[in-house]
């Protein structure tokens, strides 16, 4: 019941969105918010529906959490670029459906959790294929395009990544912390070193980032053991000292995050926009389409929430960073109460991997942290990202269903 | 594992308060700074449809303002090139600069409360406008201090002592702010004097022996009885096997005397005497290697900390050669303190705010900066310094019935002839107006800077009463 009231959120800032496309000169006729709008309450409540009437006890915020973000999202992206907001209302029926699939035919994870290898296989294979026949967008080659269709498969990678650490940590745990684990720690670290060594080679240095910090994140849950997450950091810190030297796009990337102003009209330019659109919004923000993000490359995708601070202020980015807050505790909750430790791990890992990947880009964005080119989890613009980060919701809904289960 | 995943939890709640009392940083405390950048895209279209403030002289003459035209708001600039670097300009293409740029949010109307009001103004569909400059500059004493430098690569700047406001600030050669478009093809064409460089704040240049006065601060601080001393000057000091001159020997003087002369053996010898932790700690406090506050960025004056200073370096610095670079805003202050008893006042170029309805948004309110010396020292150079004009090197700034003070000062460098410089201020009974001068590469200090003071001095005590 609770989750039906929550859903009234995201339907009211739908709603909003969509008056307001409707109220603007011009952007109405591209693309017919009136229509979205049913498409996608029936999108909504049509899965809290068949949650219930499927009998799944899952979290009752998660869903409500992610339509929020959605909602905010899809009400940018339309306001930002008209001919992109179709496209992700689109995206985002089909996400809805991946979602659904996963709630109904993987309810029982454990089953699916089985096969490790496989989903090991499957993501180096996919990252393989991306480094032979991948096109490179905006400097990094993580595209793999089949006509006018293109997809990123590090999306997937990522939820596979998970799907095997769950697993694989879970059974070897007390191998690894023993000290005669090399059997146990020797394929680990070969498949992270090589899905971090295709993503590098790719350039996609933010899912690199992303799967190595998921890597150790989960590694701590599963050990208890800090120095492991340690010594892990050492090594990658030496990594990136290794990659520093080695590729010169590093050193712009890095020169560019500790003084961009120089290189304002170069390869600064990008995250100096961001600076000046979030400087523009200040506390309260400029207000729905009264801001200027159109002057941020890459705005509707990787720097949406650089167009969210300007238009919504410190008040609307305070916000999104509250909803992946409580995104994190909903998600870490469902693992807290997980009936087994794959449960718990896959759930942990779930979570992390959103929340952080989220932390990434909006540090990045804002220059907290060099910017690495990943999407919004649930608010950017982009089809694999949007179903990905669904499918991953819909994981953790079932382990907090197992959880319910399990306490009856 | 719960241990470890509620760890977990807490870590990724910290980095999302790290990110979020950062986005407070840059869009709160930050924000309105960062927004103003020359280089923001938004303030093109916020030029175009806001009509930017007036900015006043302290006698309410016009300095800049906006007018209605046809093909939109054109800015006009009455004093064209006599203040052009002072005032700056605003424009959709070449961006903006000096007071144009520090008070943009002011002259903009989207700073503070401003920013709803005329928001709603706007909803309203009446022309937003913003609030009003009111300068502490002296229209008429800046296009004479400008005339003055004509066309010549330099500076002159005006102070109030009382209260450290900003008279004048002129910079040659300087462009038509009436005409960027113009100006900005002809500057591309032919680059060279940099008439863009504000030379008054952002020029940086050796003090020469204008920095004597300051040498003599350090030295009275520590013994007045300096004051009384006699010096002999033999034309030369060797300091470690080195040798350092005066023009010629200028045998026993006294410390008026050599202040008069502007003897460089006497001056050395007495920031040998003091050292140069005193020397290094007196000249801090007249504000070398401190940020000067101005509305306006600001190049501070320089010089090496004591603990890096030989005695060849320190006899150097002494008579304002070597290490040790400043500013004529800077040179200028340094006057007023002398002027003022020791005491160094804040400078400020902007007396007030007003909203376009005159209600005062905000009032400046004169405060000290920096206590330099004691007033009984002050007082010693004082005479010192009136002396130089009445008999000294800088005889050509004296006034018919003023008592001027002044130090000359010819700056070796790199680039060619002496650099010549003048502080000063008048009258000395109770003094109301302080200068500094410097023209690049004129020569003797004293032929060619002090003139120049004169006629800037002489019309300024006019101006403030
Ligand atoms: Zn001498």
């Amino acid at each position: 019941m609770r989750e039906f009231t929550l859903l009234i959120w995201p339907s009211l800032i739908l709603g909003a969105g969509c008056a307001y496309a409707l109220l603007s000169p011009g952007q109405g006729v591209l693309w017919r918010p009136g229509y979205a709008l049913t498409f996608l309450l029936i999108g909504f409540w049509g899965t809290h529906l068949v949650l219930q009437a499927t009998g799944h006890r899952g979290d009752e915020y998660l869903l409500p959490l992610a339509f929020c973000l959605t909602a905010i999202g899809l009400t940018f992206i339309g306001r930002l670029d008209a001919h992109l907001a179709w496209r992700q209302v689109t995206w985002t029926a089909i996400a809805i459906l991946a979602l659904i699939v996963t709630v109904t035919a993987g309810r029982d994870y454990q089953r699916w959790l089985q096969y490790p290898y496989f989903y090991l296989t499957l993501g180096l294979f996919f990252l393989v294929l991306t480094v032979i026949l991948g096109t490179r967008i905006s400097g990094a080659k993580s595209w793999l395009t089949l006509g006018s269709f293109q997809m990123q498969p590090v999306e997937a990678v990522k939820i596979l990544m998970v799907l095997f650490l769950a697993n694989f940590l879970e059974i070897k745990r007390e191998l690894l912390s023993a000290r005669a684990g090399v059997a146990a720690w020797g394929p680990l670290l070969l498949a992270v070193a090589l899905a971090l060594l295709f993503l590098v080679i790719q350039r996609d240095l933010g899912s690199a980032l992303i799967i190595l910090t998921t890597f150790l994140a989960m590694l701590y849950v599963a050990t208890q053991r800090l120095r492991f997450v340690l010594g892990g950091g050492l090594i990658f810190a030496f990594g990136v000292l290794a990659a520093y030297h080695l590729f010169p796009y590093l050193r712009v990337r890095f020169g560019v995050w500790l003084n961009p102003w120089p290189v304002a009209q170069a390869a600064g330019y990008q995250v100096v926009q961001g600076l000046f659109a979030f400087a523009g919004g200040g506390l309260l923000g400029t207000g729905l389409g009264l801001g200027q993000p159109e002057f941020i490359p890459a705005v509707a995708t990787d720097f949406i929430f650089a167009a969210i601070g300007e238009e919504l202020g410190l008040a609307g980015g305070l916000a999104i960073i509250c909803l992946y807050i409580l995104l994190a505790y909903r998600g870490y909750r469902a693992a807290l109460r997980a009936p087994d430790g794959e449960g718990l791990l896959l759930a942990a890992g779930l979570t992390f991997l959103l929340t952080f990947q989220a932390f990434v880009i909006m540090a990045g964005v804002s220059k907290l942290l060099p910017l690495t080119g990943v999407t919004l989890p649930f608010v950017s613009y982009g089809g694999s990202s949007l179903v990905a980060s669904y499918i991953a919701l819909g994981l953790l809904l079932n382990v907090s269903a197992a959880g319910w289960n399990e306490q009856r | 594992m719960n241990r470890s995943l509620q760890k977990l939890a807490v870590v990724t709640l910290l980095m999302f308060l790290i990110l979020a009392g950062y986005l407070g940083y840059i869009q709160v405390i930050k924000g309105e700074e960062l927004f103003f950048h020359p280089q923001n895209p938004r303030l093109a279209r916020l030029e175009s449809e806001r009509m930017r403030g007036v900015i006043t002289d302290r006698q309410g003459k016009i300095l800049a303002r906006t007018v209605k035209e046809k093909e939109g708001l054109r800015r006009e600039y009455p004093l064209g090139e006599a203040a052009a670097q002072v005032i700056g300009y605003a424009s959709n293409r070449f961006g903006s600069s000096g007071l144009e740029a520090a008070y943009a949010g002011e002259l903009l109307g989207i700073k503070g409360w401003a920013r709803f009001k005329n928001l709603a103004a706007q909803l309203a569909g009446r022309q937003p406008r913003g609030a009003d400059l009111s300068l502490t500059l002296d229209a008429d004493l800046q296009d004479l201090a400008y005339r003055l430098l004509a066309g010549r690569r330099g500076a002159i700047v005006a102070l109030d002592p009382r209260t450290g406001a900003v008279l004048a600030l002129a910079s040659s050669p300087s462009f038509n702010p009436n005409n960027l478009a113009g100006e900005m093809a002809r500057i591309a064409a032919r680059p060279g004097g940099s008439p863009l460089l504000n030379r008054a704040i952002q020029g940086v240049y050796p003090p020469g022996s204008t920095l004597k006065p300051v040498t003599a601060a350090a030295a009275l601080g520590a013994n007045t009885a300096v004051a009384g001393g006699k010096f002999v000057c033999p034309g030369f000091l060797e300091v470690n096997g080195r040798r350092l001159h005066c023009p010629h020997p200028h045998g026993t003087v006294d410390f008026s005397q050599a202040m008069m002369y502007s003897c460089n053996v006497t001056f050395a010898k007495m920031a040998l005497e003091v050292g140069g932790e005193n020397f290094v700690r007196t000249a801090e406090s007249f504000g070398f290697n401190q940020e000067i506050p101005l509305e306006l960025p600001v190049l501070p004056g320089r010089l090496p900390p004591s603990s890096k200073l030989n005695a060849n370096e320190l006899a150097e610095i002494a008579i304002g050669q070597g290490e040790v670079t400043t500013t004529p805003l800077h040179m200028a202050l340094i006057a007023a303190a002398i002027a003022n008893d020791g005491l160094m006042m804040r400078p400020f170029i902007v007396e007030s705010v007003k909203a376009f309805n005159g209600r005062v948004i905000w009032q400046v309110k004169p405060r000290v900066w920096r206590v330099t010396t004691g007033a009984e020292v002050a007082k010693i150079i004082r005479r010192a310094m009136e002396a130089v004009v009445a008999r000294g090197t800088g005889q050509a700034a004296e006034l018919p019935g003023v008592r001027v003070a002044g130090k000359t000062g010819s700056a070796q460098n790199p680039q060619g002839k002496a650099h010549a410089w003048f502080i000063g201020f008048a009258p000395v009974e109770a003094p109301r107006a302080a200068v500094a001068v410097i023209i690049e590469n004129g020569g003797a200090g004293g032929e060619v800077a002090a003139p120049l003071a004169r006629e800037v001095l002489a019309k300024a005590i006019g101006v403030v009463d």
